[in-house]
């Protein structure tokens, strides 16, 4: 039998405060600030359990904008070329602004993932329905991060269902390319299906009228305690981002 | 746009179990959406009639609750663990969390699945998300509980205690059943409601309603098929002398076969 | 000769033991029923069998070629296989190009789609969407889509769940129908009560261990029969009960069958393991 302890959560305000500040600072601070902030979260990144993951993702993801932006603004900035390749031309005033920009990127993307690696989304988004958010706008957000697990598997038993039909998806591109039509038409059926059923389910667990989607007629379960210290900490750590990155506009 | 059900009257009595039988696009789960007055959520839907409820006490919510022939959209994913997910409808009606947990843990019993209440609902199987739908459902303890077809992703050993479960459930709410198993009807059913192509083409007690257009609309039990068989050359009488066609039940069923 | 044989085969799923020391040999031409609780491996059968899952430990052969280095994609021309989920098989926009499919990527002739059609009277719907069609249509299409291959093998996960009487009845003309063209088939299901009537042997699994592989007729006449369904989680099937309380000679696992042998049968009267039976229900 459960109780009524077994369902209260912490959450620490320090880390969404430190995330926005980051956040802030890779758009107003200094490059030479920005990338100081960036060796630092790199350290610790390289420290993390789980740092493969990171790894991972960033070259998945993250590097490939990078070199597109490397070739986009390098090739495209007028000025002079410091960096020739065959044919392309390198302007060194579009290789600084991809610089920049990929260090911004980095700091936003390394930021963002690390607080929700840390926090459980079920403790955010109570806590911001505690704090009067429209609990419509926190379930489309808990779906659509449960809708990429669930049509990962989908899509496993769907090609698995396929290749038991003879679907062979080893060949080449352009053989692979022809059979994306078998792989993608069942999800997107499933995935539109899904959403009517999901509104009618919603409804039928009482989630239909507009007083549930907002605290007041809810009775959570999950009763969400905050750390008043790192509520502090980190209301101060973000103005005095806000501090910094404003002292430029006066410098 | 096809027609999926016409002229439906259908009344649900206190504390009732009705079986919808029927083939497959005959109007069941339609019947079910309209019972628990869902049909508006359909835009291109035309609908007509009216659902009249009588309710004794108004509590919040509607006191109808479902689960659905698609119950694998009714898992919200909104909670990290089955209990929360039961918990879920409660806590939109703002009942006092020691009653949502008491509901909850509850539910969780009757349907024997205590095993899977600090599981993550992603990491379920068909079945293990069947049942954590039902629960959910008895959770609400609504007056009326609707399932459409709820033994769909169940193995026999599950599928004979739900209907234990049934059994124990219609003392305190009334249960319309989307299902073609013709022993749950047995076990549970007070009423069957036979629908074929979007009507009703029986209402009532099985033994009362089976006739010859009937039969070939609905499952019935192995026994009765082998009475039915035996029929057709003429070989079944009661001692009144009157050709048996139906009979349901199975120790009567088994001592007539006893006597060719 | 396309026999399937699996010799001592286990299987770890995620490090938790799904099959254990499976071995049985399922002849060319019979159809087998794997049959057990949900969670007992039957599932997990038929995906070592086309080769969706490798064995952890042990071999599985087909027509005497073990299926280790092979694809799923290229043991489809052996053993074709329809899953529980047709809405995970289906995506053409017309019936009749779904049943193309199949065909066209084991390059087999397409021959069987009329025959096929005409028996789950999906005739009538051959230029639809599937997706048009009600539930149980679509499943009798995926199943369709599969047996139009023409395969030696032929393996359904769940055939009839979903279906109503009316489309049971098309699907047992199907199996009717491979069951002549002496096709193999594999059967995962848990409405023994209707399928029984066409198996010849029987595959029984309890937490991922064989409780019984053998012939259909032979697991009826063993005294421990009751015992071995109820480790396995399964109902024990109500024809072969009926045939033992109504004391006939051998279990029937259709209405008619039944029926015939109380006409031809001599009045016994009822023996003592008989009235035990009346107990059953």
């Amino acid at each position: 039998m459960a109780t009524s302890d077994a369902f209260i959560t912490k959450y620490n305000p320090l880390h969404h405060y430190v995330a926005l500040s980051i956040v802030f600072a890779a758009f107003a601070f200094k490059l030479e600030w920005q990338l100081a902030i960036l060796v630092i979260l790199l350290a610790a990144t390289v420290i993390s359990p789980r740092r493969k993951l990171i790894y991972r993702g960033f070259l998945k993801f993250v590097l490939p904008l990078i070199i597109i932006g490397f070739f986009i603004n390098g090739l495209f900035f007028a000025g002079n070329t410091v960096f020739t390749l065959g044919l392309l031309k390198f302007k060194g005033a579009g290789l600084l602004f991809a610089s920049r920009v990929a260090v911004r990127l980095v700091l936003i993307v390394i930021s963002i993932s690390d607080y929700f690696s840390k926090v459980k989304s079920e403790t955010v988004s109570e806590y911001l329905a505690a704090r009067g958010a429209d609990r419509r706008f926190i379930y489309i957000f808990l779906l659509s991060v449960a809708m990429v697990h669930l049509l990962r598997d989908k899509l496993q038993k769907i090609y698995v269902a396929q290749s038991a039909r003879g679907l062979d998806t080893t060949r080449n591109f352009v053989t692979r390319a022809r059979y994306l039509l078998p792989l993608l038409v069942p999800l997107s059926y499933s995935y539109i299906a899904e959403s009517l059923d999901r509104g009618i389910a919603l409804r039928a667990a009482n989630f239909a009228d507009k007083n549930s989607r907002r605290t007041k007629s809810v009775t959570p379960l999950l009763k969400v305690s905050i750390s008043k210290t790192g509520l502090i900490l980190g209301r101060t750590i973000l103005i005095a981002a806000i501090a910094i990155g404003a002292s430029r506009l006066f410098s | 746009m096809p027609l999926a059900l016409s002229a439906i009257n259908l009344e649900v009595n206190e504390r009732e179990c009705i079986m919808l039988n029927g083939l497959s696009g005959s109007g069941k789960s339609t019947l079910c959406l309209a019972a628990a007055d869902f049909l508006k959520a359909f835009p291109a839907a035309v609908s007509s009639g009216k659902i009249i409820r009588h309710r004794t006490e108004q509590e919040g919510g509607t006191g109808i609750a479902m689960v659905m022939q698609n119950f694998y959209s009714q898992i919200t994913y909104l909670r990290p663990t089955v209990f929360e997910e039961i918990a879920f409808p409660c806590e939109n009606l703002g009942l006092p969390r020691d009653e949502i947990i008491e509901r909850t843990d509850d539910a969780i019993a009757r349907i024997r699945i205590g095993h899977l209440a600090g599981r993550n609902p992603l990491d379920l199987s068909g079945g293990e998300k069947q049942k954590v739908v039902l629960a959910t459902a008895i959770a609400m303890s609504p007056d009326l509980l609707i399932l459409d077809e709820p033994l769909s992703q169940l193995d026999p050993e599950s599928t004979s205690h739900l209907g234990e479960i049934l059994s124990g459930l219609k003392r305190s709410m009334s249960l319309i059943i989307a299902e073609n198993d013709p022993y749950l009807t047995l076990k549970v059913a007070d009423r069957v409601v036979v629908l074929s192509d979007g009507k009703i083409l029986a209402d009532g007690k099985l033994e009362n309603i089976l006739g010859p257009d009937v039969e070939c609309e609905i499952d019935l039990p192995a026994w009765t098929r082998c009475i039915m068989e035996l029929q057709n050359g003429d070989r079944t009488r009661d001692h009144a002398g009157t050709a048996i066609r139906y009979e349901l039940n199975y120790k009567r069923a088994i001592e007539t076969m006893r006597k060719i | 000769m396309m026999d399937i044989e699996f010799s001592h085969v286990t299987f770890y799923y995620k490090s938790n033991l799904a099959l254990r020391d499976i071995t049985c040999e399922i002849a060319e031409g019979t159809t087998l029923l794997v049959a057990g609780h949900n969670g007992s491996g039957k599932s997990t059968f038929l995906k070592l069998m086309n080769g969706i899952l490798k064995p952890t430990e042990g071999e599985i052969t087909l027509g005497g070629e073990s299926n280790v280095n092979k694809r799923t994609s290229e043991l489809a021309a052996k053993c074709a296989l329809s899953f529980q989920n047709p809405d995970d098989q289906l995506f053409a926009p017309t019936v009749k190009k779904e049943l193309h499919f199949g065909i066209g990527n084991i390059h087999a002739d397409d021959s069987l789609i009329g025959p096929i059609a005409t028996l789950l009277k999906l005739g009538e719907v051959m230029e639809r969407n599937p997706y048009s069609l009600t539930y149980a249509q679509r499943r009798l299409v995926a199943i369709a889509s599969v047996a139009v291959m023409n395969t030696p093998i032929l393996a359904f996960d769940e055939p009839t769940a979903g279906l109503s009487i009316r489309e049971k009845a098309y699907l047992g003309d199907l199996i009717a129908l491979l069951r002549k063209m002496k096709k193999t088939l594999v059967v995962v299901t848990h409405d023994l009560n209707f399928l029984l009537q066409y198996a010849d042997s029987l595959l029984l699994l309890a937490h991922g261990k064989v409780e019984y592989f053998g012939g259909r007729d032979m697991f009826f006449d063993r005294k421990d029969s009751r015992q071995i369904l109820a480790r396995c989680g399964i109902t024990y099937p109500v024809y072969p009960r009926i045939s033992a309380a109504t004391n006939l000679k051998a279990h029937y696992f259709i209405a008619a069958d039944v029926a015939d042998s109380l006409k031809k049968r001599e009045p016994a009267p009822p023996s003592a393991q008989g009235q035990h039976q009346l107990e059953g229900a």
